[in-house]
């Protein structure tokens, strides 16, 4: 029972991880809170539906597109809403409102399209039944979601700390005009990071569409409390925080559904939030948010 | 001979306040040329659209036979126009290698460690700090990281801004001896400094701005030898 939880656990936390990662990078590096966010949980996951349904794509290929697809709508609206606040160096509260003005108008186009129902992917793409190891029923797909968030968070880590490109997104995340001064393109490195942040949203949002075999318009809803939670107890644009507390996160939802009650599961970023402001208020690491900002 | 970086007529602005009205200056491959005067008279305002981080409201700006007005600063930076900017601006959460070598985010991997070791030899301070983070360091050991990080990008004209500000008297030595150096080099610098003796006593030329206005300029040592002007405009 134990082992099946914690086995669950990993899936689900490496999942909010992945999610929570992206979420921060754009924060890090545009300097908004963006809501939209959110939404890219629920495009990429029916960009790969749709490439299943009506391409006739298998399981990697319909997720590359989901996660492509995803990646630019993130870039159109970025450049669209985000830039001129940007420039405008507008007050967080603007971001705030006006994502949370997008993120409304996308879902409900969403729904306008797909309907309000659940869709599923078709079984053939989840691959085999459960099989038993040990104490643990594990479905196949579930090992595909570990391994995928596995190498995905690795690859992220090497890219930002030992790539050349990715020091320059550090860079601009720190100091744009400086960065710009080193003869980096800041509007470059802005659009691909609204591509990167919002392809590890569809990405996590196909792989819990994968998970639970539930794809819906509103599914990046509950995802985004979560990325709020995850974020701020990592501190606001630190990697390393969003993973640990990412994972974090999922054993503590897993173990509340399991042992107290799944009613609670919704109440535990709130409490997990609550309790890092207090305890930690500068994040897991300790980085004053306020020089970042 | 035609300079190396000539300006004419560069106006600037903050919305509608007119900072820089309209300034003519030259400075010509391998001369050290200052910028002074007292504060907020706009130095700072005339190295950022030099540079590209403020769109000039007029005039020209031309480096190198091209001219760069109004264009983006990293298509400048990639000419080779590299500022030091004011507050040293490093990247605090980054390790001083890493700083160096964003320096050298335009040039390629075997030229860059090359001019990574030399900087680091040149300032063992930094050497001894490699993998430390840069916002750690002292405000010299920044300064010269700012430096060090401009360096590396091996540029053909460095805008220093105001490189001794905040710092001992014996960091400002240590600074001024590095300029100097860079001087011997044949680097072609613009110095921004509110230390206007040591700007003049260092530099082939000056310019001395007022409110957005050059009001004298010619060789460094007539400039320096008019000490009623150092004090008329300077507030020395
Ligand atoms: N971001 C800004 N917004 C509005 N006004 C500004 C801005 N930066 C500078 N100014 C104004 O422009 C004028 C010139 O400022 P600038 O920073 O260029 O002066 P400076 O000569 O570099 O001064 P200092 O020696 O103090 O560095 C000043 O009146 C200043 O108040
Ligand atoms: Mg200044």
């Amino acid at each position: 029972m134990l082992a099946q939880q914690l086995f669950n656990a990993l899936v689900l936390g490496s999942v909010h991880a992945l999610f929570a990662l992206g979420f921060t990078l754009t924060f890090g590096v545009l300097r908004v809170i963006n809501l939209l966010y959110g939404f890219y949980v629920a495009a990429g996951a029916f960009a790969a539906l749709v490439a299943v349904q009506s391409l006739g794509l298998g399981l990697w290929a319909a997720g590359a597109f989901g996660v492509v697809v995803a990646g630019l709508v993130a870039v159109v609206c970025d450049f669209l809403v985000l830039t001129p606040l940007r420039r405008a160096k507008a007050p967080e509260l603007s971001s705030l409102i006006v994502t949370l003005g997008g993120v409304l108008l996308m879902n409900s186009l969403m729904q306008i399209v797909f309907g309000a129902e659940v869709r599923r992917f078709p079984a053939r793409l989840l691959g085999q039944d459960a099989v038993t190891i040990g104490p643990l029923v594990v479905a196949p797909i579930q090992l595909v979601i570990i391994a995928t968030v596995f190498v995905l968070v690795a690859l992220l880590f090497w890219f930002m700390e030992r790539t050349r490109l990715g020091t320059a997104i550090r860079a601009v995340a720190e100091r744009p005009d400086t960065a710009a001064l080193m003869g980096v393109n800041v509007g470059l490195v802005v659009a691909g990071v609204s591509f990167l942040s919002a392809a590890l949203s569809a990405t996590a949002g196909i792989l819990i569409g994968l998970n639970f075999n539930a794809v819906h318009p509103y599914m990046g809803e509950p995802m985004m409390l979560r990325g709020f939670a995850i974020i701020i107890i990592g501190g606001l644009g630190d990697i390393r925080g969003a993973l640990v507390a990412g994972l974090a996160l999922g054993f503590l939802e897993v173990m509340t559904a399991g042992y107290v009650s799944s009613n609670l599961k919704e109440a535990v970023a709130f409490t997990a939030l609550i309790l890092g402001l207090w305890l930690r208020p500068n994040g897991l690491f300790g980085r004053a948010s306020g020089k970042r900002a | 001979m035609t300079a190396l970086l000539s300006i004419q007529g560069l106006e600037l602005a903050y919305g509608k306040i007119a900072a820089v009205k309209g300034i003519d200056l030259e400075v010509g491959e391998g001369q050290v040329v200052c910028l002074i005067g007292a504060n907020g008279s706009g130095k700072t305002t005339t190295l950022r659209g030099i540079s590209g981080l403020l769109k000039p409201r007029g005039g020209r700006v031309v480096f190198a036979g091209t001219d760069i007005t109004g264009m983006a600063p990293h298509r400048i930076a990639r000419l080779g126009l590299v500022q030091v900017p004011e507050g040293r601006q490093i990247f605090a959460t980054m390790t001083v290698a890493e700083n160096l070598r964003m320096g050298g985010y335009l040039v390629e991997d075997g030229e860059r460690q090359r001019r990574l070791d030399e900087v680091l030899e040149l300032f063992p301070r930094l050497a001894e700090r490699k993998t430390q983070t840069a916002g750690l360091l002292s405000g010299g050991e920044q300064q010269m990281l700012a430096m060090g990080r401009a360096m590396i990008a091996g540029p053909r004209i460095v805008l220093l801004d105001e490189p001794s500000m905040g710092l001992s008297p014996i960091m400002v030595e240590q600074i001024f001896a590095i300029i100097e150096l860079l001087k011997r080099q044949g680097k072609t610098i613009l110095l921004v400094e509110q230390n206007a003796q040591l700007a003049l006593d260092i530099a082939d030329h000056a310019y001395v701005l007022e409110t957005g206005r050059i009001r004298l300029s010619g060789p460094a040592a007539e400039v320096a030898g008019d000490a009623a002007v150092l004090h008329a405009y300077l507030g020395g």
